[in-house]
């Protein structure tokens, strides 16, 4: 039985850029079921109510307005016995050292500035893609 | 020390060296008139014997008129005897006397010879003359030598009196200097510790005061070190305080640019992006491998670059409304908030008649300090929010007081609306800050104005829960001269 694949979610305030990611995903060839959430509290719950086992991905925008922003939610996943091996990207419009060290700090994954030009927002989606793809031989490889 | 209390003594010193030469001057004159006034008794001396010899000699040729004659130098001789008495030669007097005496009994002897009617030739006669003649030269030989004695006591006395004047010239500036050592000799410490000070000072070193001692100008240096030590320690605390107060701000200004580069970026991403992804769809169409997939995703993507080309100019316009704010020349005068917030929450309820909005103004809200038209861009920007951000489960209740604390008044606007944890309100009064962005549209600028126009105005606002949900903003602000204290009503509407 093949294994279910890993489950994208795209965590980010800007619901244009949750559908720029979601067509370049698409027209990379990632076909991972994608979920897109648009406030972090949300996406923790949708989270949370993963099956055991279901592995997933985020794709999480550093800084979104509310109760919770990205960092915060990185915390909360990277600091949960449950969730800590989500893999976490982190994106960001304009890179902040700081942020970066207080990011791999909590342990995200990866830490990616939102690119304005399509080529370079492209290669980012490769390099997500390609992790995707590791993950995904990795889990098949343990079947 | 005092220069003057040198110079005092310097005058002093020149004084007193006059006052000597001045004494020595009079010694000088009463010594020239005692001189004189020996030099005349010595003298009548003198030309009494020189008479008396005279007088023996005209004794051969008439004897009588000589005794007559004598008789008178006698009296003479007592006179002057005298006068040598008053001017200290008694010696000489006394010797001139006796001599005198003498003469006089070889005189007598002499005129009972000749009352006898010897001869004037005789030889016994002859002897007495000599004799007497010599006896009168004596008399005026030692007057003669009294004379020059008292003329060498004189000069020698003038030599030691000279002498004097001299060493005392000489030992003026050596009393002087021992004078300059012994009253000044507490200086050097003094000078010692000031030196000490301001190389204390010169290192940095400015908690210690100068240490103050004397009146004369060593006191003064020290008063003025010490002036100059208390206005560089305030100069540089207030420098310190500037500098930490600049560094606070330029962190702020750094946080500011961040913010707001990522807030410009996010819509520009998105025109960026859905433009090339209009391009992509205009490709797959003209190249014949379309479908109508390509048609809504073009339509999606005009809808997004729309919207984001939209969000774009209005976070561009809140970023003018807050430098506008940052940069607005305010005027403050007296101003009543009352009238001010009474508008703004008519215009409120007007424009929002489906809203059910019930609010409290206290009567006679004290007066502030403050530019009436920042006054209002603050009190619009709060209750706008507290509007925006209301609790949809009731109705919003606005309670708005005032009280006066000091030179300061507290106004106190309290709502019932959604609240703000603790851990979000350290950044609501940022730019671009949201806590409820799904509540209501905005840039995350109002708050970030209202902080902004409360520093500028002289006051601050801070943020609390509203016992029983919601919010109390605190905007304290400086008071309107001469404001009355006012009643703080008790009742929550």
């Amino acid at each position: 039985m093949k294994q279910p694949l890993v489950q994208i979610f795209i965590v980010d305030d800007d619901h244009g850029h949750c559908e720029l990611i979601r067509r370049n995903l698409a027209r990379s060839g990632i076909d991972n079921p994608v979920t897109v959430c648009h406030d972090a509290t949300s996406a923790l719950e949708q989270l949370r109510a993963l099956p055991t086992g279901k592995h997933a991905l985020v794709l999480l925008d550093i800084n979104m307005p509310g109760q919770l922003n990205g960092i915060e939610l990185l915390g909360q996943i990277k600091g949960d016995a449950q969730l800590h091996r989500i893999l976490v990207v982190m994106l960001t419009t304009t890179e902040d050292p700081r942020e970066v060290r207080r990011c791999y700090e909590l342990g995200c994954n990866a830490y990616i500035t939102k690119p304005v030009g399509i080529d370079q927002f492209k290669e980012v989606i490769r390099r997500v893609g390609m992790f995707v793809g590791v993950v995904r031989v990795a889990e098949n490889g343990d079947a | 020390m005092r220069i003057r209390s040198f110079l005092l003594t310097t005058l002093l010193g020149l004084l007193l060296l006059s006052g000597a030469v001045l004494v020595t001057l009079v010694l000088h004159q009463r010594r020239q008139a005692a001189l004189t006034e020996t030099r005349q008794a010595t003298g009548d001396i003198i030309t009494i014997a020189l008479h008396g010899t005279f007088l023996i000699m005209e004794a051969e040729v008439s004897p009588k008129r000589v005794l007559l004659q004598w008789n008178r130098l006698q009296d003479r001789m007592t006179e002057a005897a005298a006068d040598l008495r008053t001017v200290g030669e008694v010696e000489l007097a006394d010797a001139a006397e006796s001599g005198f005496l003498a003469a006089n009994k070889l005189m007598i002897q002499m005129g009972e010879q000749i009352a006898h009617g010897n001869s004037p030739y005789d030889e016994r006669l002859r002897r007495l003359t000599l004799l007497i003649r010599s006896r009168l030269a004596i008399i005026a030989a030692s007057a003669e030598a009294a004379l020059v004695a008292a003329r060498e006591r004189s000069r020698d006395a003038e030599v030691a009196t000279s002498n004097l004047v001299i060493a005392l010239a000489g030992l003026l500036p050596l009393i002087q200097l021992g004078l300059l050592a012994l009253t000044h000799r507490h200086l050097f410490p003094q000078v010692k510790a000031l030196i000490e000070a301001a190389t204390r000072m010169r290192s940095g070193q400015l908690e210690a005061p100068v240490p103050v001692s004397g009146r004369g100008e060593i006191g003064q240096l020290g008063a003025t070190l010490e002036t100059m030590r208390a206005s560089l320690l305030a100069n540089r605390d207030a420098l310190e305080q500037r500098n930490s107060q600049l560094k606070a701000k330029s962190e702020e200004v750094e946080a500011f640019v961040y913010a707001v580069s990522h807030d410009l970026r996010g819509p520009l991403v998105n025109l960026v992006g859905f433009t090339d992804e209009l391009g992509l769809s205009l490709d797959q169409l003209e190249s014949g491998r379309g479908d109508g997939k390509q048609l809504a995703d073009m339509r999606q993507s005009v809808d997004f670059i729309s919207t984001n080309a939209r969000r774009l100019e209005s976070l561009i316009d809140a970023l003018l409304r807050l430098s506008r704010s940052g940069r607005q020349d305010l005027e403050p005068e007296a101003t009543a908030p009352g009238p001010i917030i009474g508008d703004i929450l008519m215009n409120l309820t007007k424009r929002n008649p489906e809203l059910e909005i019930s609010y409290r103004v206290d009567e006679d809200l004290p007066s502030v300090w403050i530019d009436p038209s920042a006054a209002e861009r603050i009190f619009s920007n709060l209750l706008e929010n507290a509007v925006k951000y209301r609790d949809p489960e009731r109705a919003l209740q606005l309670h708005i007081r005032g009280s006066i604390e000091g030179k300061r008044v507290l106004l106190e606007i309290a709502d019932n609306g959604l609240g703000f944890p603790e851990s979000a309100r350290s950044k609501l009064f940022r730019a671009f800050q949201r806590y409820h962005p799904n509540r209501a549209s905005g840039e995350g600028m109002g708050l970030a104005i209202v902080y902004r126009l409360a520093e500028r105005s002289g006051g601050s606002i801070a943020i609390a829960d509203n016992p029983g949900g919601g919010t109390v903003f605190s905007l304290t602000l400086p008071a309107a001269p001469h404001a009355a204290p006012v009643p703080v009503g008790s009742d929550v509407p």
